[in-house]
């Protein structure tokens, strides 16, 4: 092609370019490019729309795999909160009590207390009673032992545990589950025992209720949990006490022993009834189909206090 | 003819992505590198003045500032057209400009997205980190796309899509 007209056409090139350029600045003060903003957006938009709903069936994609990492987070947000839960509350347990050293000024051993508790692990053997080939095992290696079938096998429906008499472990102690109560210890056999869920009709424990504000801690009406077969409900607390839905249940008490606050669940329903007693529905925190390891609450005596004890009985025999 | 069609047609996809997609795809880092290109394919008046409408018709699409990518764009190429000696750009012949043939199109590019990020970047007195991270971001996208597409050109220019002279 000729330079020259190569060279002319560039340069109608530029100035057509820079005149629409001029125009189309022109226009846009005058606001007259509006209408035809939409009808660029309009050609636009079905391959926008394409190109984004791609990109969405991508990022599904990668949603169903990570639902299962947030299902993970989500049981350990659980998991904390509960953790925060007890320590709140042993908190305050011990901001009394060092008040109370406060006002005794000062301790000594005499003041350990005499009694603690100890955990002793768990793993659950079967969800729905003793497995036939578990049981015949079990008869097959107590009898080499010289045991009665009747202290080697559970004949009972429910949860069992692979810890039994000869593990330390007895009836009536309370399991858990990190620190949410999952039931009690029913009866036990030489190796294995088995729990009773909190859901239980039989089960019944003295519960009191926390409520947390931005206050603190408040430690709210004593009453009795009992199991309803399908969940929970709190009975003997008096209508002139503060009961309210989200109200946090944890034990009164262990086995009778004042200790550690063990966390049951939620208050889920709180109504007033004619008896002048609340209606209370808790909401249990623990779960037995998914539980694979728990903990038996074993009551135990203060090492320093019975040898203290002793020494103390040693030294008067020497006088 | 047929080279401004498929012109148009690719730069309604670039700017159909680069909508649908501003978190990956920056305004202009597509559309720039591919109007350049195609402003050097045909080497005429004809696709350059292509060119610079396709620029002009992004900006009103999205305005932002003054349009001085398509005007100063568009004399950038033509200047760079108008000084190639005459014949096959491809060939080991005598230049004006010290820079290779085939870095021309990546040059373009990169000196029309400058014209994009710099004139937004300096209205809020950012700092010059700031705007070198800005063009990093362009370039990631518009450097590979322009010498995928110089690449391309050779190709047609070698097989015969493309006329070399």
């Amino acid at each position: 092609m000729n330079r020259t007209h190569q060279t002319r056409g560039l340069l109608l090139a530029c100035v057509g370019v820079l005149l629409l350029t001029v125009a189309a600045v022109g226009a846009d003060r005058l606001q007259l490019l509006s209408q035809v903003r939409v009808v660029l957006h309009d050609v636009l938009s079905p391959g926008r729309l394409v190109a984004a709903a791609i990109a969405g069936a991508e990022a599904s994609h990668s949603n169903a795999d990570s639902k299962a990492e947030l299902t993970a987070l989500e049981q350990q947000v659980q998991s904390t909160e509960q953790q925060i839960r007890q320590l709140l509350i042993e908190n305050s347990q011990l901001n009394n009590r060092l008040r109370q050293l406060k006002v005794s000024k000062g301790h000594s051993g005499r003041h350990a207390p005499l009694a603690g508790f100890e955990l002793i692990s768990a793993r659950v053997l079967s969800y729905g009673g003793m497995p036939s080939g578990v049981r015949q095992a079990m008869i097959d290696a107590g009898r080499a032992h010289g045991l009665m079938r009747s202290e080697l096998v559970l004949d009972a429906q429910g949860l069992l545990l692979d810890q039994g008499q000869d593990g330390g472990v007895g009836a009536g102690q309370a399991v858990l589950a990190g620190s949410v109560v999952l039931g009690r210890i029913e009866r036990t056999g030489r190796w294995v025992s088995q729990l009773l869920p909190v859901t239980d009709e039989s089960y019944s424990a003295r519960v009191r209720l926390v409520r947390h504000s931005s206050r603190g801690t408040h430690l709210g009406a004593e009453g009795m949990l009992e199991g309803t077969g399908e969940g929970c409900r709190i009975i003997g607390i008096p209508d002139t006490a503060s009961v309210a839905v989200g109200d946090e249940v944890f034990s009164a008490d262990i086995n009778g022993v004042a200790g550690p606050r063990l966390y049951y669940g939620t208050v889920s329903v709180a109504q007033f009834e004619s008896a002048g007693e609340w209606s209370i529905e808790v909401q249990p925190a623990g779960h037995l189909s998914d539980i694979e390891q728990v903990a038996v609450v074993v009551p135990q005596l203060n090492a320093a206090r019975t040898a203290l004890a002793s020494q103390q009985t040693i030294s008067e025999e020497r006088q | 003819m047929k080279h401004l069609v498929v012109l148009m047609m690719l730069a309604w996809g670039a700017m159909m992505l680069e909508q649908a997609r501003p978190e990956l795809l920056p305004a202009g880092a597509v559309l720039v590198p591919l109007a350049v290109t195609g402003m050097l394919w045909t080497r005429r008046g004809i696709g350059v003045f292509a060119g610079g409408v396709v620029l002009l018709i992004d900006w009103i699409a999205r305005p932002q500032g003054l349009p001085l990518v398509p005007v100063i764009l568009t004399c950038m190429v033509a200047f760079v057209l108008a000084s190639r000696p005459s014949g096959d750009p491809w060939t080991g012949r005598r230049r004006r400009w010290r820079l290779p043939e085939w870095l021309h199109p990546l040059a373009l590019s990169m000196a029309g997205i400058s014209l994009l990020v710099v004139p937004t970047m300096s209205m809020q007195f950012d700092s010059l980190t700031i705007l070198l991270g800005e063009l990093g971001q362009y370039a990631m996208i518009a450097v590979p796309l322009s010498l995928l597409l110089t690449g391309l050109m050779k190709l047609a220019g070698e097989f015969g899509f493309r006329r070399l002279a």
